[in-house]
């Protein structure tokens, strides 16, 4: 993952799993909240692919853990998944970084995810925001800070990508609207 | 040979896989699925990318 030696942090997402699912949900939901969760984390994956698609090669711009990745991965394919589905996997691999790391991987989901967005906020210039559609990811967050001070908060936001749409809109508009545009020729 | 496939802006492509850009008429501001042949020489194929990416590629596996 690359580095940069500006002082001021830069966003990086991290991904749960429950954000993929929702993203690549390829039919749309009838139920009216499960919609807007829907598209949101549409609009908050083709930002992510928007921007991975024009930084340097080795920066990045959203993380997750092998497992999360791999949660979805299994999930999206079919019994006998084609060439194309395939395809799709490997290029969202290339658009978010998946940190396959021994120390990680012995890790649960929720854990793997929690260690990254803790190591990126405490040693690196990167500000972690959590993306997850789970409410009670919020709760586990908290008893996994509280396991070792009972007084402990949680250094870093937990969006849905609901709250995180809003967010890259205000934070990134130029990118945003182009996301939107495309969106609209897609006809959605 | 390996391959390596990818989702990147036009105005960044570089070298042999601008050319190809160029060679389909595309705007800096296009997205392409770039694939990467690795044999000998790389071999570039660049697909633009019609509406959002997510909803393009979803429709793209469609059997």
């Amino acid at each position: 993952m690359g580095y940069s030696a500006n002082s001021v942090s830069e966003v990086i997402l991290v991904l749960c799993h429950s954000f993929f699912h929702d993203a690549f949900r390829p039919q749309r939901p009838v139920d009216e909240q499960k919609f807007r969760t829907w598209m949101s984390s549409r609009f908050v994956a083709n930002l992510i692919i928007e921007r991975k698609a024009e930084l340097p090669e080795g920066s990045d711009f959203a993380i997750t853990s092998k497992q999360a990745f791999e949660d979805f991965a299994v999930k999206f394919y079919s019994e006998n998944p084609s060439p194309k589905q395939k395809e799709i996997v490997d290029i969202l691999h290339n658009s978010v970084f998946v940190l396959d790391h021994a120390s990680i991987s012995k890790l649960s989901i929720d854990e793997s995810i929690l260690v990254i967005c803790d190591t990126l906020y405490s040693r690196s210039n990167y500000a972690p925001i959590l993306i997850t559609n789970i409410p009670k990811k919020r709760e586990k967050a908290e008893e996994f800070y509280h396991k070792k001070d009972p007084f402990a908060t949680i250094p870093y936001p937990i969006y849905s990508a609901e709250e995180a749409e809003l967010f890259l809109h205000g934070r990134y508009p130029e990118l945003s609207a182009l996301v939107d545009e495309r969106t609209r020729i897609s006809g959605y | 040979m390996s391959i390596d496939i990818r989702i990147r802006k036009v105005k960044v492509l570089k070298g042999r896989a601008k050319e190809e850009a160029e060679k389909n008429k595309l705007s800096p501001d296009d997205l392409v699925i770039l694939t990467t042949s690795v044999n000998s020489l790389p071999e570039y194929h660049v697909e633009k990318i019609e509406g959002d990416p997510v909803s393009y590629l979803l429709k793209r596996a469609k059997p």
